[in-house]
C-alpha cells in the first residue's frame, strides 16, 4: 500500500509538471508579436512616402506581365486558359502528363511522364505535324528501336496543329478526345480539335506559357 | 463637463494614432511583399503567396495570378513570420501518392487500354509543408462527412497537446517556431499539394 501511494504521488507530480510546461508553451504560442512590428518602429518613412513607393513597386511588378496573348495550363485540373491581361479568351479541357514511370529494359534509362512546370515560350508552330517517335514510344509498345530515322515518323497522331515549347514538348491535338480532362499524356498537352485551332491562331511565336 | 470632453478627445486621438500605426504596418508589409515578388518575377518560375491576412493562396508567375485558392479557415500559432521569401524544405503526408511504373506491352496487351495515372484525386488533402526558417504550414480539408470529422477532431486534440510542448522545446533551443493552420476545401487542398514541390518558393504574408 505505501508503494501505491508513492506511485500515485509521482503520477500527480508528473501531471503537474506536464500542465505547467503546457501552460508555458500555450502562453509562448499565443502571446507573440509580428517581427514587422519591430521594423515599424525603426521605419522613419512617412505613410505618404510608403504609399507612393508601393504604387511604384506595383507598376514595376506589372511590367513583368506578358504584353500579348499568353497561355496558362493547370496540369492538375487539366485545363488550359488562353488569356490576355486578366481576361480569359478561351478555356479548354486538356490532357496533361500521367506521371507514370517507364524504365528501359536495359536498366540504363528512365522516363517520368510529367508535364513540365514553369514558364515557357511558344518556340515553334506547325500545321499537320508529324510525330518523330522517341525511344520511349517504342519501349512502351514493346518494340525494337529502329535504326532508320524515317521509321520513327508517324502521321496524324498529333492532330492538325502543334505548338512546341521546348525539349520535345508540344501543345497538340489528340486521337483520344474521350480522355480529355484526364492525365494520360507523356508530358505534352493534348487539346481537342476546336480549341486547338483557336489556340494555334491566337498564340504567336514567343507567346508565354505558364504551367503549374 | 470639461473632464468628459478631454477624455473623449484623448480617446479619439489614441484611436487615430492606433489606426495610423495599423495603416503604416500594412504599408510596410505590402512594401516587403512587392519587393519580394519583384525579385521572384525576374525569374521564369512559379511561386506561391500564402496570404494569411486575406485568407488565400495565390499561385503566381511574373506577378500574374495563375490560380487562387481561398481558405475556409486559418490560424497562426507562435511568432508570425516576416513577410519574406521561403523555400519549401519538406512536404510530408501520411501516405505519399505513388507513381505507376509502366511495363512494356506484349502483343496480346496492345489492343487493351487501362488508365493508370497520377491524378489530382490521388493527392492528399491533409499534409504539412515545412519552410526554411522554422515556419510550418498545416493544411487540412474542411470537415465534410464522418471521416473528415474524425480526422479533424483527432488533429485538433493532438495539436493542443503537442504545439505547446514544441513551442517550449524550440524556445529552449533558440529555434523560431511558427505553425500556420490552413483549412481548404478538399479539391483546393489537393491542388495546392499538386502544384507545390519541394524546391518551390513561398512568400508568407501574415
Amino acid at each position: 500500500m505505501p508503494g501505491n501511494n508513492k506511485f500515485i504521488k509521482i503520477i500527480i507530480a508528473l501531471f503537474i509538471i506536464f500542465l505547467a510546461v503546457e501552460s508555458v508553451g500555450y502562453y509562448l504560442g499565443t502571446n507573440t508579436t509580428s517581427p514587422d512590428n519591430k521594423i515599424k518602429t525603426k521605419h522613419k518613412t512617412s505613410l505618404n512616402a510608403l504609399k507612393v513607393k508601393n504604387t511604384v513597386l506595383k507598376r514595376k511588378l506589372a511590367s513583368f506581365n506578358p504584353d500579348g496573348i499568353y497561355i496558362v495550363v493547370d496540369s492538375g485540373m487539366n485545363r488550359l486558359y488562353l488569356k490576355k491581361g486578366n481576361k480569359t479568351i478561351r478555356e479548354a479541357i486538356v490532357s496533361c502528363g500521367s506521371g507514370n514511370i517507364l524504365k528501359d529494359p536495359s536498366g540504363e534509362r528512365q522516363w517520368i511522364f510529367d508535364t513540365p512546370v514553369g514558364e515557357y515560350k511558344v518556340k515553334s508552330k506547325r500545321t499537320s505535324p508529324l510525330w518523330t517517335k522517341p525511344d520511349w514510344a517504342f519501349i512502351e509498345d514493346g518494340e525494337a528501336i529502329p535504326k532508320d530515322p524515317n521509321k520513327r515518323i508517324e502521321k496524324g497522331v498529333l492532330g492538325d496543329y502543334a505548338l512546341g515549347f521546348g525539349n520535345g514538348y508540344f501543345i497538340h491535338g489528340t486521337l483520344y478526345s474521350r480522355l480529355l480532362g484526364r492525365n494520360v499524356s507523356h508530358g505534352c498537352i493534348r487539346v481537342g480539335d476546336k480549341d486547338l485551332k483557336i489556340i494555334y491562331n491566337a498564340a504567336e511565336l514567343g507567346a508565354r506559357i505558364y504551367i503549374f | 463637463m470639461m473632464f468628459r470632453l478631454l477624455s473623449i478627445i484623448l480617446v479619439l486621438v489614441s484611436i487615430q494614432a492606433h489606426a495610423g500605426d495599423n495603416i503604416g504596418e500594412n504599408y510596410i508589409k505590402q512594401n516587403r511583399l512587392l519587393e519580394e515578388e519583384i525579385k521572384l518575377s525576374r525569374k521564369p518560375v512559379i511561386y506561391f503567396v500564402v496570404n494569411i491576412d486575406e485568407n488565400k493562396i495565390v499561385i503566381k508567375s511574373r506577378g500574374i495570378n495563375l490560380k487562387e485558392l481561398n481558405f475556409q479557415d486559418s490560424g497562426c500559432w507562435g511568432r508570425p513570420v516576416s513577410v519574406n521569401t521561403y523555400q519549401v524544405k519538406k512536404k510530408s503526408t501520411f501516405i505519399k501518392p505513388g507513381r505507376e511504373t509502366i511495363t512494356p506491352k506484349d502483343d496480346k496487351e496492345k489492343n487493351t487500354f487501362e488508365l493508370e495515372a497520377l491524378e489530382l484525386k490521388d493527392m492528399p488533402s491533409r499534409y504539412t509543408i515545412a519552410l526554411e526558417g522554422g515556419a510550418t504550414l498545416f493544411v487540412r480539408p474542411l470537415t465534410v462527412g464522418f471521416v473528415s470529422a474524425i480526422g479533424n477532431a483527432y488533429y485538433s486534440s493532438v495539436k493542443y497537446i503537442t504545439r505547446p510542448l514544441s513551442m517550449v522545446w524550440n524556445t529552449l533551443k533558440g529555434i523560431p517556431y511558427t505553425a500556420f493552420d490552413i483549412v481548404l476545401n478538399e479539391n483546393d487542398a489537393r491542388a495546392f499539394y499538386w502544384s507545390l514541390s519541394e524546391d518551390s518558393t513561398v512568400i508568407v504574408y501574415n
